[in-house]
């Protein structure tokens, strides 16, 4: 009896050793999965099924930790016959599923695990959404389990929301919550110029945002009851880019005197600390080092930079991290490491001229992540392992994803608008 | 028959006496007629009257005056990521300031609102904004407009005036517009 190999990836720990080291290598062993659609409910379309069995294997793919052994493509098969092993000894596993359509409209699903390998049923699996066009976070769900099952790294981020905004027209703006590959997407703000949303926690119950009133004012909403509460104004502009771990503080870029800097407010005291005190550009603080010290994008040397700096203010306490491009104009933080956006071309409106760029702030390693189109406003996930952020290209607007370990990119366009900013 | 005939004559000049008093009456009334009944019409003559043909003629003035300033006010081009003032677009800023100080739009406000072109991430581009739109206030009041007068905002890349991808709408795209508030 084969033993299922359960070390999928082999690979150097990006975040454990030295970072200078080779990040990716691909293992000899990638558990293959064989993926077939019971579905006979006729009220569920054709083009529904096979759209929901492509986001299936997309996640897979994603994952950087399964194989698809389809090779035909489209799968179905009948969800009570018995399993003809041998047929799939190519698989070491056989994922089948079927939908039911309830009285309600919503929508369930049942998946069955099948190891090939042992030539059992491994595990049974139920789930349900309120609304069909929920489906996506169906798929994502049953990826993680199946990943879960083959003990790899896990994906839970799969099944987290994105928020984004995108400009509908000249000072429009719409805040959407949607997942990853944008499959799913729901307005929750709109009327005006709605800019910036920021989770306010790793719960995802509830988000921050600006909106262009009178003045720029940052709101907190309640995700799920809507519920809106103002938080501070400013004139000229006001963005939140960071919330502390705990969800107490803000880093704030506001302009009390026409004069963007950044902001340390305590939620607690609605007091407001200025953090950073240069007379030309300072903007997308974010936490660093156990929120000790911000990172931020300055154009204090002339061109847009990314320094450091202990959260108490002082300009002595500046530090340049990146020696690197002309123009590096956004970051995002995970830990010691930081992903910031640089003007890689001496004209500016080349091809690739912004291009995404991985280093740690305790060596000199450096890594290109990105090396065409438009790439912009990266965010780390909660774990860390994977980038998102905002792709321009061929005047499509869409959301990239970058599997740090794995070495992998993903895109994901979005039909109508233009992303201007992101968070999950 | 004689009690009948009496009350008959009785009755008759009762009713005889009620027709003559109606008529009484009336006659009465009409003699009594001017200046000694009660005026019904008193708040009639209290009640003003308020002609606002001149505030209305100011106020259409001021609106005339505010499309007449907003209409030659000079839109103030910038840079790729800069946000100083170039020397060729110095003369629109002088120019817009000499038409904010005339004495008939001296008591407008004005907000100078900072845009940016596509290019860059969008939080920084707010910020690129706000600068050029400081930029363009300290040279006013340089010039002699009052600082209280002047707001500034930053649009960032939120508001572009073409979304063709050309150099030449990109450089339209960088500029600072005035709005004129009453």
């Amino acid at each position: 009896m084969k033993k299922i190999i359960v070390m999928m990836l082999f690979f150097t720990s990006l975040f454990a050793i030295d970072a200078s080291m080779e990040i990716v290598k691909k293992g000899s062993f990638t558990p293959k999965v064989a993926l077939e659609d019971s579905t006979q409910n006729s009220q569920l379309s054709e083009n529904f099924k096979k759209k929901f069995y492509s986001l299936l294997l997309g996640d897979f793919k994603v994952s950087g930790q399964i194989e698809i052994d389809n090779k035909d493509g489209y799968a179905f098969s009948n969800f009570e016959e018995e399993i003809a092993f041998h047929k799939y000894k190519t698989s070491d596993l056989l994922i089948k599923y079927k939908f039911e359509l309830n009285n309600d409209k919503s929508l369930g699903i049942v998946m069955k695990i099948f190891d090939i390998n042992s030539q059992k049923l491994a595990s049974t699996h139920t789930y349900n959404v309120s609304k069909i066009e929920r489906f996506p976070f169906l798929a994502h769900k049953m990826a993680i389990d199946v990943n879960n099952y083959l003990k790899a790294p896990p994906i839970d981020w799969m099944q987290k929301f994105v928020i984004f905004s995108k400009y509908t027209n000249a000072r429009q703006s719409e805040i959407v919550v949607a997942d990853y590959t944008l499959t799913y997407q729901q307005t929750v703000i709109k009327g005006g110029l709605n800019v910036f949303p920021k989770w306010a926690s790793d719960k995802q119950d509830a988000f921050y945002y600006t909106s262009y009133e009178a003045k720029p004012t940052l709101y907190k909403v309640d995700l799920f009851t809507g519920k809106k509460s103002k938080i501070i104004s400013s004139d000229g502009m006001l963005t939140c880019s960071d919330v502390s771990k705990d969800g107490t503080k803000l880093l704030l870029t506001m302009a009390p005197n026409d004069q963007p800097d950044i902001f340390l407010l305590d939620l607690q005291s609605m007091r407001t600390k200025k953090i950073t005190n240069y007379k030309g550009i300072d903007v997308n603080g974010g936490f660093i080092d156990d929120e000790n010290r911000i990172v931020f994008v300055s154009d204090r040397l002339g061109t847009p930079n990314i320094f450091a700096q202990s959260i108490d203010g002082g300009e002595g306490s500046v530090e340049r991290l990146v020696y690197h491009g002309k123009n590096n104009n956004s970051c995002t933080t995970f830990k010691n490491y930081i992903v910031y956006v640089s003007r890689d071309t001496q004209n500016e409106f080349d091809k690739n001229s912004f291009n995404l760029y991985l280093i740690s702030t305790k060596t000199d390693y450096i890594r290109q992540l990105t090396s065409s189109g438009v790439n912009q406003f990266p965010k780390f996930s909660p774990d860390g392992e994977t980038v998102l952020f905002i792709k321009n290209q061929k005047n499509q607007s869409g959301l990239g994803i970058i599997r740090l370990n794995y070495n992998q990119s993903y895109l994901y366009p979005l039909n109508i608008g233009e992303i201007q900013s992101i968070d999950w | 028959m004689k009690k009948l005939l009496l009350i008959a004559m009785v009755a008759g000049l009762l009713f005889t006496g009620c027709s003559q008093k109606g008529i009484d009456s009336d006659a009465d009334a009409s003699k009594r007629g001017a200046g000694s009944g009660q005026n019904v019409d008193d708040r009639l003559n209290q009640i003003a009257s308020v002609d606002n043909s001149l505030a209305d003629s100011e106020a259409r003035m001021r609106e005339a005056a505010m499309q007449e300033l907003q209409k030659n006010l000079q839109v103030v081009y910038f840079d790729f990521d800069k946000f100083n003032i170039k020397s060729s677009e110095q003369p629109k800023v002088k120019t817009n300031s000499s038409l904010l100080k005339e004495d008939k739009v001296s008591s407008f406000g004005i907000k100078v609102e900072g845009n940016c072109d596509e290019w860059g991430t969008d939080e920084y581009n707010y910020a690129l904004g706000l600068k050029r739109a400081k930029s363009v206030k300290d040279s006013l009041v340089s010039e002699g407009v009052a600082e209280s007068r002047v707001m500034v905002i930053s649009y960032g890349e939120s508001n572009p005036t073409c979304k063709e991808s050309n150099k030449a709408c990109w450089d339209k795209n960088r500029r600072v517009e005035f709005k004129i508030l009453p």
